[in-house]
């Protein structure tokens, strides 16, 4: 068993936490490897292969809780943390106003293990590779009877591997799983003239890789792609006034997961997430209320074989089950866990799930859809229909965070007449309050479909298997790494990068590059003005680049020592060498470069522990002293170093920090305020400030009322939400999106884009940024772009392959696939992705 | 990142508001499609309507929607004071100012949000 050389840890952690005096103690080995691989417009791009494993602890003592995570696994490491989670959980409970505690729910001891007929263990990149290129061959061979429609810009990613998970508890769980998963993602965007029209596509299951045929993957992308081209040649102006809509499974699923599913969240409705994934506008009292028709029926269901949110016993040790949340148009139960089970006084579900060793558990959807009806087919449902719009897949979609605002955009919908449908439409907008959406319901087809798709929540928000489905990067050990990894001594990260650059040598690759990302994150996190839970979350990461004769391979693991690095190393090489040549490689630079040292960051957060709590107080005095009756938020202190070394020479290290609060301050459920304090040391941090603005925001915003009408206006924004679109704006520049033609941006450079006012930097390491970076992940040096020059559009973000292909040089900002902002993105990860993610 | 910074102040702004609204924080930005830079987002927290540079009421229940492209080719004026940003909305740290920008489809949903009677 995988899991097997673990499990001892996980068990020492729960003994010595009650021995320590913990009320309640969980421990839970989390992780798994997986092989994912990326098709950009028919070229394939290095693989990725990754190996992410660790050990999270959760005690509960005087009713304050805390949680920390490391993937430094050895029984020192172990012992430390157990003790500085309860230490931890201590240090906050002058701020716990509401005790915390857990249910007496029947915790379970079970394995489950989901069946593959071709296990997804050792996926070979040339079969993901090979699956994509038949997808993308079809999807272009579409053009030739297009009518001038193209799809030139193609992106499409494959992913495989496994999550395995080992959870105890101090009150008798004990649960071994092991949820294998396949996952597509894919974005086409079609041309015809100057129009355009683009399709996200997300598919997924739990099981092996025979689910590429169960859902005949390959013809499902063909069909999409074959409506995509329908829509941008046939659809007509849409109509626009009150009418009849009939929502296709796509378009049922969403919003059965945004407005069913995330208001009857539990810890929402109590307040927890107030200040990130946001609130409710049910209360604890809405049980038995009316919030639909009779035909309004709506469940979460975790059982259901082959769905990728499968999961029969939960983070907490708890069996899960089947959630009515919709019964007739009542509510009829909320999502729970064992603490909001326990505050609310019901029978706990068993909905907490983490993404990850290094988050804690929380509650989440699993698979969330409207119950089949009793129209057979959705042409008996057309019929019912005089007048109005079949809204078959969407584009756009949002929802406010009480959940009662939401829009979605159609993408492939049709205009229906006397109960047939009669053309496409284009982009035709549903705009609806939910009680609307929910009581106008008149009937269910019995047709049940589920699509794939994440779901962000939590602090520093990570995607979870969720909502229609879903998925997360699920990965599966070696069992050989895992002995490796608890026999062998841990290295510095210097001498782990020189290791692993020698083991690379010794096989053979031309160039290798090691980067080893150390992160120490401390937070406190607080709602209804009490800390619920303080965090330490303490991770090293390697990033591992090789190439050989044209190959090139990527590597991500959070194995530190000497043993598992070696095998990972040679796994990766392994992997390249079956590789062909790659088009888009590009020699680094013969010569290497040093980097001194160099360390902006404030040494008072390396312990920052002894702050948190002071901070926090500070922050909620100051809101509550501005009128609000009650804050959520969270506190995070955090110090990342990077380390590394590359076959040509390069040797450098660097470390930054920052401290991070975010407020958010109520006065009743529609009076809100918000406030932050972003810091790249404790000099510059003021949390009293950032409550007043809270504070006070909440104290004006009560008796707020519905804009007279809708319309154009001017918007003063805040730094705030300029910030968010702005940086979006610079996720634009990336040379990648460009390239993917995921970027609007594309065709634009030293034409004026934006007003002559904005000039728009991207910085590597400027005195004072939240993101300091000396060199970026090529080895590079990093430096500042200047992207939107009064108001002219003078340069894209790259690394060195994007920079060759462009005749223009780095900009210091690898990623190895991708240049992202701030070099930040280290992981070659796939940044389309997280502009689509549900909350 | 940096955003440059402009030479108004927020008393200045506010009285360049003819009919407007003050948004002081945002979530779920989504795209309609990346390629045109189409996108809508849901203000949350304090939002005020502004008439003749007067704040005259906090509002709740609307929805921006617009391009990028178009919104900050609309800029009227960009503050002098700057604040770092990162939050769960902005996962690259951004040094932002204040920004004012002209004709912004701002939209609010069907329904008045009430449950339905029964």
């Amino acid at each position: 068993m995988l899991l097997e050389e673990y499990k001892d840890l996980a068990d020492y952690c729960v003994r010595e936490a009650r021995r320590l005096g913990a009320e309640y103690a969980e421990a839970r080995i989390h992780g798994g490897t997986g092989t994912g691989f990326l098709l950009k417009n028919g070229e394939p791009q290095p693989p990725v292969i990754d190996d992410s494993f660790g050990i999270a602890a959760r005690v509960i003592v005087g009713g304050a809780m805390g949680f920390s995570a490391t993937n430094l696994l050895s029984k020192e490491r172990v012992k430390d943390l157990t003790a500085r989670t309860l230490k931890l959980a201590k240090s906050s409970s002058l701020l716990v106003k509401e005790r915390i505690g857990m249910d007496d729910s029947k915790t379970v001891k079970r394995k489950v293990r989901v069946a593959e007929k071709e296990p997804v263990e050792g996926a070979d990149p040339n079969w993901l590779k090979s699956v994509l290129l038949e997808i993308d061959s079809r999807v272009v061979k579409l053009e030739s009877r297009a009518d001038g429609v193209k799809i030139p810009n193609r992106i499409m990613v494959a992913s495989a591997g496994a999550e395995e998970k080992y959870i105890v508890t101090s009150d008798g769980a004990k649960l071994e799983s092991r949820v294998p998963r396949f996952h597509y993602f894919g974005i086409l965007t079609a041309l015809k003239g100057g129009d355009t029209a683009q399709r996200m596509i997300q598919q997924g299951e739990s099981g092996g890789l025979e689910i590429v045929k169960r859902i005949d993957l390959v013809d499902l992308v063909e069909t999409e792609a074959r409506s995509l081209i329908r829509v941008l040649r046939e659809a007509e102006k849409t109509p626009t006034g009150i009418m009849d809509v009939v929502l296709g499974p796509e378009l049922s699923g969403i919003a059965a997961h945004e407005s069913v599913g995330h208001p009857q969240e539990a810890d929402r409705i109590l307040g927890r997430e107030g200040a990130q994934a946001g609130e409710s506008y049910l209360s604890k009292d809405s049980l038995g209320t009316k919030v639909g028709s009779e035909e309004a029926n709506v469940s979460d269901d975790p059982t259901i074989p082959h769905s990728n949110g499968y999961s029969l016993v939960d983070d907490e040790g708890v069996a899960s089950k089947k959630r009515r949340l919709i019964v007739d148009g009542k509510i009829s139960e909320f999502l729970q866990n064992r603490s909001t089970a326990s505050i609310l006084g019901v029978r706990n579900n068993g909905s907490s799930r983490s993404s990850g060793f290094d988050r804690e558990p929380i509650i989440r959807m699993s698979n969330t859809f409207v119950e089949p009806g009793d129209y057979a087919t959705t042409e008996e449902l057309l019929k019912e229909v005089k007048e109005g719009v079949y809204l078959k897949s969407f584009t756009e979609w949002n929802i406010d965070d009480k959940r009662l605002n939401q829009r979605y955009t159609g993408l492939e919908a049709y205009r229906i007449k006397d109960g047939e449908t009669t053309g496409l439409v284009k982009a035709p907008v549903l705009e609806i309050t939910t009680p609307v959406l929910w009581g106008s319901v008149r009937g269910r087809s019995k047709r049940l479909e589920f699509e794939a798709a994440s779901c962000g929540k939590g602090t520093r928000c990570r995607a979870s298997p969720s909502g229609l489905g879903g998925q997360t990067p699920c990965w599966e050990p070696s069992g050989s790494w895992a002995v490796a990894r608890r026999l062998a001594k841990l290295m510095a990260p210097d001498e782990s990068n020189k290791f692993g650059v020698g083991v690379a040598k010794r096989l053979g690759a031309d160039e290798t590059i090691l980067i080893t990302v150390i992160a120490n994150e401390r937070m406190a996190r607080f709602a209804n003005s009490s800390i619920t839970v303080t965090k330490n979350v303490n991770e090293s990461g390697q990033v591992v680049f090789l190439a050989k004769g044209g190959r090139r391979i990527i590597g991500s693991s959070s194995n530190p020592q000497r043993a598992s690095l070696e095998r990972f190393i040679e796994l990766l090489y392994k992997s390249m060498m079956s590789l062909p040549k790659d088009a888009g490689y590009v020699a680094l630079p013969p010569r290497g470069r040093t980097y001194k040292p160099s360390g902006t960051h404030d040494r008072k957060l390396d312990r920052a522990e002894g702050l948190l709590s002071g901070y926090v107080k500070e922050a909620i005095d100051s809101a509550e002293a501005a009128g609000a009756r009650r804050t959520a938020g969270s506190l995070e202190a955090r110090v990342t170093s990077h380390h590394i070394v590359s076959s040509t020479g390069t040797l450098g290290s660097d470390t930054s920090s920052k401290v991070l609060l975010n407020i958010r301050a109520f006065t009743d459920k529609d009076a809100s305020g918000h406030g932050l304090s972003c810091s790249a040391t404790t000099r510059g941090f003021r949390p009293g400030p950032a409550g007043t603005t809270a504070g006070s925001h909440s104290k004006r915003m009560r008796n707020a009322r519905q804009l007279p009408e809708e319309g154009t206006f001017q918007i003063l924004m805040s730094p705030t939400v300029a910030a968010n679109l702005l940086s979006l704006v610079g996720e634009f520049c990336s040379a990648f999106a460009v390239e993917a033609g995921t970027s609007y941006l594309l065709g634009k450079m030293g034409k004026k884009v934006a007003s002559e006012g904005l000039d728009l930097t991207d910085h590597g390491k400027k005195e004072g940024c939240l993101q300091a970076r000396t060199f970026d992940d090529e080895g590079q040096p990093t430096r500042s772009t200047k992207l939107i020059e009064g108001g002219v559009l003078r340069s894209f973000l790259h690394n060195l392959s994007t920079a060759k292909r462009s005749k223009t040089n780095t900009t210091g900002n690898a990623g190895l696939i991708e240049p992202g902002l701030g070099t930040w993105r280290s992981e070659a990860g796939i940044p389309v992705t997280k502009r689509c993610s549900l909350r | 990142m940096e955003v440059g910074s402009g030479d108004s102040g927020y008393e200045e702004m506010l009285a360049e508001m003819k009919r407007g609204l003050i948004l002081t924080s945002n979530w779920y930005t989504r795209f309609k499609n990346y390629r045109t830079g189409e996108f809508s987002t849901v203000p949350r927290d304090g939002t005020y309507l502004v008439e003749s540079g007067e704040v005259r009421a906090p509002i709740k229940g609307i929805r921006i929607s617009d391009s990028l492209e178009r919104m900050f080719s609309s800029i009227r004026l960009l503050s002098k004071d700057r604040e770092w940003v990162e939050w769960w909305e902005v996962e690259t740290p951004v040094l932002c100012p204040w920004v004012l920008v002209d004709g912004v489809t701002v939209t609010k949903a069907y329904g008045d949000g009430a449950p339905p009677a029964g």
